[in-house]
């Protein structure tokens, strides 16, 4: 009974107080030098641009830390800019710096929010354990803690989390919203594409009737399903999604590289390289730059599709000196090119020592067939196949390590199940997936 | 202390200098600087595009086209040339709603290594437009429409000219990241978002009822501050007229340089005055210190532009601080030691003229008196040439920035011509302070003070002074 109050007390005493300082330290008159003049954000957002200044005056104000710290995120999620990761972390950490946990619980859910989206798995999942003592019974933290568990593979207890996520619930819609995202991600893990599709379209409606529509949510929830359609082969339906994410949120940057993608499978390579072109010179991300060259190579320019590849190396290097976020998209570019096999099969069995998720399992047993090592590579992908997730890019992998172990039979079904779920999955690799059948026939 | 300013100061200036290539925003970043100079008849902006690695990465198959690579100024000047027209086409400058030609007065491009050994660019434009007849009380408007879907750090800033007011500025004054050179990184903060600035401009006073432009920490701005060495650098041509008019007043503005805190003048003064030099002796002391000095220039110019990689400037300044401090402080209690034991023996045995010092300072006697001059036997070259040298060690830090920006421009040599005008000047006022400081002391020193104890003290002290000062030194650069 004593942290609830002390947590009220604590954060009601620090509102006084900002209050009070807030008064206190109202500039005299006449010192405004924007008085009168037209009001224009500096910052990414007039609330940011409020939030920062606030913390500046004002540095014992955690609430505020906390909520500048959401805002950064959000500002991530809409522009994929990863240095806005960083104000999270930082901002997320003065605050539990002011406040301790026990008395800033909003403090330490901001902060596991981060860390998850910095791919700190491990840490996010122990503070949202920390949450789930600090602030028992809350769907919320069996959000956070679920989110976690599901990337660190631990998919019995993730399911548990999500389980007690929708037993405690929410009534505000996006927390339903976000219960509804979980759930899609859940089904379709476990190759429930059906049901997965079903809890974006009610996170989708959920959204779009809210007072405020949240832009970056709903063109989230329809790229979401326009991956889905994508993984299944509609291509059709795909684009529809992506078009309509765009429509609602002109230049959203995974909504942009997944059109280029859905072009391409569709034949129109010059639509997809303006895509891939966009974005990328937007949002370098290594995989979108692969992604490219892969295009340009379809496309028979391999100039310029040497280039891209060069370029995703040095950035995937430099970035995972730093942060190691795009460790995973580095080993699976490696293996796809057959380019430092033997690096791409350590960085991946390194991250899945860490983190067991199949798809974690999947890389692994990808790299290390490139790398020649066949018995470790069926093990693996044994284990990216224990959900039944229906991806074409897990069958094709399959296929391809069946074959290298000679089992003819095996490999011809993976891969005959990997192109009827979509023929046209990747530019390069669905090619050799068809050669490799051929061959096998 | 002054020498521990300039210290400050320059450390201060490389900082900026070396965290150039640390991008706070990652790698991905593309950051542009507007800095907007409202005149009375013109309107001057300098417009920076600054690429981080990645993004140059991405550009690398434009720039290097004999794909050796490296970036030769060649093809940065080329890959400038190719972007300018569309990048400045995105810069709009207008003034009550009618848009003004700018026009392309300079520009340069710089490559430096980045993190991970990657390159980064930096793109300078320097554009001016003329504003019409009346424009007075004009509202300006800019605005910067280039990458604007890009992540990066995008800052606008408007300063005044002399004679100009501006007034209801949505800009600040001042840049905030000294030019994209040094990004604030000790806040909470991200990014700046700025890509547009309107303000009022009259040649008046701010109009009642308006808002001065004021600078990010809400100070009345004040009209840009020149730096005349380095425009002297940035003339468009170099001609034998220009090049003697620039060299006189880099002379002038390396004198009037000296006046300003931190050249040592003190110890100089002090040394000399205690140690009765002559003329000879303060002329050699200036030219030791411009020789040090426009050494010291020249290496730390170099040091910061190459090698960079290896180790950090400011553990250099730090280093050549602290044997600056260990010269000083060495020749002071060398001076001291020797006075205190020439005091002492003065006053109880007759000191012979046999320490005959190798600068040649004879004995004599005026007009029947027996005095004679104390033979300052610790003014030698060894010790003038050490102070010279410690005085001359730290560079100053607008030297410095004369170096770099002549090297910026590529034109080293005129940029050495200048920095050792520059420290010839500085010189010449450190020798006329310790010519000044002699002959004030002999008129203090005539006969008839000869006797005076306390006068004989003040070398002694002199010397402790100086010791001091090195201690000082020594200990604030650890």
């Amino acid at each position: 009974m004593k942290l609830p109050w002390a947590a009220i007390s604590a954060i009601s005493l620090s509102t006084l107080l900002t209050v009070a300082c807030g008064r206190a330290e109202s500039s005299p008159v006449g010192s405004d030098p924007f008085k009168g003049q037209p009001v224009r954000a500096r910052k990414a957002s007039p609330v940011i641009e409020a939030l920062e200044k606030r913390v500046e005056r004002v540095p014992s104000d955690f609430v505020a830390h906390n909520k500048l710290a959401q805002e950064y995120l959000q500002q991530m999620r809409e522009t994929g800019d990863v240095a806005f990761l960083e104000l999270a972390l930082l901002t997320a950490n003065r605050s539990l710096a002011i406040a301790p946990a026990e008395q800033n619980i909003e403090g330490l859910a901001v902060l596991a929010q981060a860390e998850y989206s910095s791919h700190n798995f491990t840490a996010s999942r122990q503070h949202a354990e920390q949450l789930l003592r600090l602030d028992p019974g809350k769907g919320y933290t069996f959000q956070l803690l679920g989110d976690s568990l599901l990337e660190l593979g631990e998919y019995e207890k993730a399911r548990d989390a999500f389980g007690k996520m929708v037993e405690f619930g929410g009534i505000q819609p996006m927390t339903k919203v976000a219960m509804h995202q979980r759930l899609a991600r859940l089904s379709m893990l476990n190759g429930d594409n059906r049901r997965g599709e079903q809890h974006l379209e009610t996170a989708l409606s959920i959204a779009g009737s809210m007072l405020e529509p949240p832009r970056e949510t709903i063109a989230w929830c329809r790229w979401q399903l326009g991956e889905t359609a994508f993984a299944w082969g509609k291509y059709e339906k795909a684009e529809e999604y992506y078009r309509q994410s765009l429509a609602g949120f002109p230049g959203y940057y995974r909504s942009v590289a997944s059109l280029g993608r859905v072009l391409a499978a569709k034949g129109d390579l010059e639509g997809s390289i303006r895509e891939y072109e966009k974005v990328t010179a937007v949002m370098p991300d290594p995989k979108y730059i692969a992604a490219l060259g892969d295009v340009y190579a379809a496309a028979g320019r391999t100039d310029d599709a040497a280039r891209q590849f060069e370029i995703a190396d040095r950035i995937g290097k430099l970035s995972n000196a730093k942060t190691g976020l795009y460790n995973r998209e580095l080993a699976l570019f490696y293996a796809d090119h057959g380019i430092d096999r033997e690096t791409a099969y350590q960085m991946a069995a390194n991250e899945y020592s860490r983190r067991r998720d199949i798809y974690g399992a999947d890389a692994l047993a990808w790299t290390a067939l490139k790398a020649g090592k066949i018995e470790e590579a069926r093990s693996a992908i044994r284990e990216a196949m224990k959900l039944g997730t229906q991806d074409p890019r897990i069958y094709y992998h399959a296929g391809m390590i069946a074959a290298a172990a000679g089992e003819g039979a095996e490999a011809k079904s993976m891969l005959t199940r990997a192109l009827s779920i979509s023929p046209a999955f990747d530019p390069m690799q669905a090619a050799t997936a068809r050669l490799t059948l051929r061959e096998l026939n | 202390m002054n020498v521990v300013r300039v210290a400050m100061l320059v450390i201060m200036l490389l900082t900026a200098v070396i965290s150039s290539i640390a991008h706070p925003l990652g790698n991905f970043s593309l950051n542009q600087y507007s800095g907007i100079i409202a005149g009375s008849k013109e309107i001057k902006v300098s417009q920076i595009l600054d690429m981080a690695e990645i993004p140059t990465l991405q550009a690398s198959a434009k720039i290097d086209l004999d794909g050796d690579g490296k970036y030769s100024e060649g093809e940065l000047a080329a890959y400038q040339r190719s972007i300018s027209a569309e990048y400045l086409a995105g810069l709009h400058l207008s003034a009550n709603g009618s848009l003004l030609e700018l026009t392309l007065l300079n520009s340069s491009a710089g490559s430096s290594v980045g993190e991970g050994g990657l390159p980064i660019l930096q793109f300078k434009w320097d554009l001016s437009a003329e504003l019409p007849e009346g424009s007075s009380g004009a509202r300006v408007r800019f605005e910067n429409s280039n990458f604007t879907d890009r992540v990066g750090w995008n800052e606008v800033a408007v300063d005044r000219d002399q004679g100009v007011t501006v007034y209801d500025s949505t800009a600040f004054s001042g840049s905030v990241s000294n030019e994209l050179r040094n990004y604030p990184a000790d806040l909470i903060m991200s990014p700046l978002a700025e890509r547009s600035a309107d303000f009022s401009i009259n040649t008046a006073a701010v109009p009642p009822g308006s808002v001065p432009l004021r600078s990010r920490s809400g100070a009345v701005a004040q009209p840009v501050k020149r730096d005349r060495l380095v425009e002297l650098m940035s003339v468009s041509e170099v001609t034998p007229a220009i090049a003697i008019f620039a060299l006189l007043i880099a002379f002038g503005l390396g004198a009037v340089h000296a006046l300003s805190p931190g050249h040592g003048k003190a110890i100089v003064g002090a040394y000399l005055v205690g140690s009765r030099g002559t003329p000879r002796h303060a002329l050699l002391l200036g030219l030791t210190v411009t020789f040090t000095h426009t050494l010291g220039v020249f290496a730390l110019g170099l040091a910061t532009l190459f090698a960079s990689e290896y180790f950090l400037p400011e553990q250099l300044m730090r280093l050549l601080s602290f044997f600056s401090g260990l010269i000083v402080l060495f020749i002071g209690l060398a001076m001291f030691k020797r006075r205190f034991l020439g005091l002492w023996d003065q006053s109880h045995v007759a000191h012979s003229h046999s320490e005959m010092d190798d600068a040649g300072v004879t004995t004599h006697t005026h007009g029947g008196s027996t005095h004679t001059h104390q033979p300052p036997a610790d003014l030698s070259f060894k010790n003038l040439i050490g102070l010279g040298i410690s005085g001359g060690m730290l560079p100053c830090p607008t030297a410095l920035v004369l170096m770099l920006s002549a090297i910026n421009l590529g034109r080293i040599g005129f940029g050495i011509v200048l920095t050792t005008a520059f420290s010839f000047g500085l010189a010449s006022t450190l020798t006329a302070v310790g010519l000044l400081f002699l002959f004030g002391g002999k008129l203090i020193g005539s006969e008839r003070f000869a006797d005076n104890r306390v006068l004989k003290a003040i070398p002694v002290v002199s010397a402790l002074v100086i010791a001091c000062l090195g201690a000082v030194i020594c200990y604030t650069s650890i």
